[in-house]
């Protein structure tokens, strides 16, 4: 079976801290695979040796089929990677529209063009507001992003990362902070998005791991420890030591 | 732009044009002179706001694409080649090409690193400069013939000059204005606030930055060029990092990141540096004072704060 993205014994050390051990990971089209751990466990290091925003020391990363490991970020983008980060990242002055038209842009080709003014191409326009209706946004196009809530962050965060019709997305930590209602609504995004992508969701709401993901992975200390289904987790030993057993899943 | 805005540009736009014939009129030559430098340095300070204002990369070593500029009006000059059109094509050449070069080193650094390595590039030019004897070396070059345009222009008229001078700053203002709002600008100005998510999301960043660069340097050749053409004396100093240092504070004093505000700059610096020295000798430590004010209270530069009156007074 092929695989949207593949990762073989990927480490990363920063000074003396071996943030990510010998990772392994494999994921196909259609799978949401769930990441959690104890904080400090090398989730977030990991997301950035995949998206190429760091560089492993060690190992390789395909994506699409195609050896990505000295790709640069941008290079990883059009081999299909998308991406949201754990810490909101945003152009906080511009408007929701143009936060969403700039990741357009890009998709629907160079943006070499120097004279035109920019946002009056119907096929942009078209697409910002399909991806700001799906997000629930499509009331706050006009809002500069940095006064939205943080829920709203979190919605645009993942509108950017759609726009390129991503076949690998990570997210990290998309729930965070959410309120009820949002976390449903995001759920219910994700089993939709699945369709046509891998997902690697880096998330500690428990609630969210157990309700998408197909399969969950644990790491601690920079190395997995357990990959299964979310019920052979649940059941599963070590990862309840590690993880689980601080905070439970129903109480998390 | 306010329909305030554009009815303040007419204005403005019909002054400069009317300005020559004044100038004749009250037997004022050297306010023509003035208008003319001001008007060139605000080319500068415009292509200088590209990057400092539009992108955020403060550049210490902007002006030694000034001195290519003039040089590629005082070489040529210097073996007899006083076509104008040959000059300007060095000069937008000369520029770009250093601009390329020197970006592909400088725009992999950021914050202070970039500073130093734009002024360490810039001074390199300048001591290149000051060693070759045949063009003057310290001492400069002096440009004998104007440049010869044909079509019937005559650069050593003051007056065409002049024209030629405010042409050139309008067509630099448009460029800037519709380069800033393009496609292109969306991605230039996105970068600066946050250029980790515009990796992220597929953008080449080094590759916008360093076009932007190039279409900077340019710019400012083109005001070297036409500063070579109207001083008619070059040298080295021309490229010093002191000019440099100038340009930036146009930049702040007008207003980073808009259209007017380079030009709104130099016009008080040029201001400043005409007035006050009849005042007193010690004007530098007033441009200084006023320099401190703005960096202290005004964000961006004199024109915010005249638009935030105008939205004060408005409310």
């Amino acid at each position: 079976m092929s695989h949207a993205l593949e990762a073989h014994g990927i480490s990363r050390s920063f000074g003396g801290i071996h943030a990510v051990v010998d990772v392994d990971l494999r994921l196909a089209k259609g799978e949401i695979r769930a990441v959690i751990g104890p904080n400090g466990a090398g989730k977030t290091t990991l997301v950035g040796l995949l998206a190429g925003s760091l560089k492993a020391d060690n190992g390789e990363i395909h994506l699409a089929q195609r050896n990505a490991t000295r790709l640069p970020v941008h290079e990883r983008v059009k081999l299909g990677l998308g991406r949201t980060f754990q810490i909101t990242s945003l152009f906080g002055t511009l408007s929701v529209f143009e936060n969403i038209a700039i990741a357009v842009q890009n998709y629907q080709g160079h943006s070499f063009r120097f004279w035109r003014p920019a946002n009056r191409k119907s096929a942009l326009i078209e697409r910002v507001q399909e991806l700001a209706r799906d997000m629930g946004l499509e009331q706050d196009l006009h809002t500069p992003a940095e006064t939205l809530s943080h829920g709203k962050h979190r919605l645009l965060e993942l509108a950017m990362a759609l726009a390129a019709y991503p076949s690998i997305l990570l997210l990290d930590e998309p729930a965070a902070g959410l309120g009820i209602e949002e976390t449903q609504n995001l759920i219910a995004i994700l089993d939709r998005l699945k369709q046509d992508a891998a997902i690697l969701l880096v998330e500690h709401d428990m609630d969210v791991v157990f309700s998408v993901a197909d399969k969950v992975t644990v790491m601690v200390d920079g190395a997995i420890i357990a990959t299964g289904s979310p019920d052979d987790i649940r059941r599963n030993q070590r990862a309840q030591q590690a993880y689980l057993g601080e905070s439970g899943p129903d109480h998390a | 732009m306010t329909k305030r805005g554009w009815w303040f540009g007419g204005v403005m736009v019909l002054g400069a044009l009317l300005l020559p014939f004044w100038a004749e009129y009250a037997r004022e030559p050297f306010v023509l002179d003035v208008i003319i430098r001001l008007m060139i340095l605000a080319i500068a300070a415009s292509s200088l706001n590209l990057i400092l204002g539009y992108s955020g990369m403060v550049s210490l070593g902007h002006a030694v694409f000034i001195g290519i500029g003039a040089y590629a009006a005082g070489i040529p000059a210097y073996y007899d080649l006083n076509n104008g059109w040959l000059q300007l094509a060095v000069a937008l050449g000369a520029s770009g090409l250093f601009g390329l070069l020197t970006g592909f080193i400088c725009l992999r650094t950021r914050g202070a690193y970039f500073i130093m390595i734009t002024l360490a590039f810039a001074q390199m030019m300048y001591f290149i400069f000051v060693s070759i004897e045949e063009y003057g070396g310290d001492d400069g070059l002096v440009i004998y013939a104007r440049s010869e345009m044909g079509l019937g222009v005559d650069l050593n008229d003051n007056n065409q000059l002049y024209f030629l001078v405010l042409i050139c700053l309008l067509a630099v203002m448009i460029l800037v204005h519709r380069l800033t709002r393009s496609d292109f600008g969306q991605v230039i100005k996105s970068i600066k606030i946050n250029e980790v998510r515009m990796q992220a999301l597929g953008y080449s960043t080094f590759r916008y930055r360093l076009v932007c660069y190039v279409i900077s340097a340019m710019i400012c050749g083109l005001a070297g060029w036409l500063l070579g053409n109207f001083t008619g004396f070059i040298s080295p100093e021309m490229m010093d990092w002191t000019r440099s240092g100038e340009l930036i504070a146009m930049v702040l004093l007008g207003g980073a990141a808009t259209v007017v505000g380079p030009l709104l700059g130099a016009g008080i610096f040029i201001g400043v540096e005409t007035l006050l020295p009849e005042v007193t000798l010690y004007w530098h430590l007033y441009l200084g004072i006023l320099l401190i004010i703005v960096a202290k209270f005004g964000r961006g530069g004199l024109l915010g704060w005249w638009t935030q009156w105008l939205r004060g007074t408005r409310s």
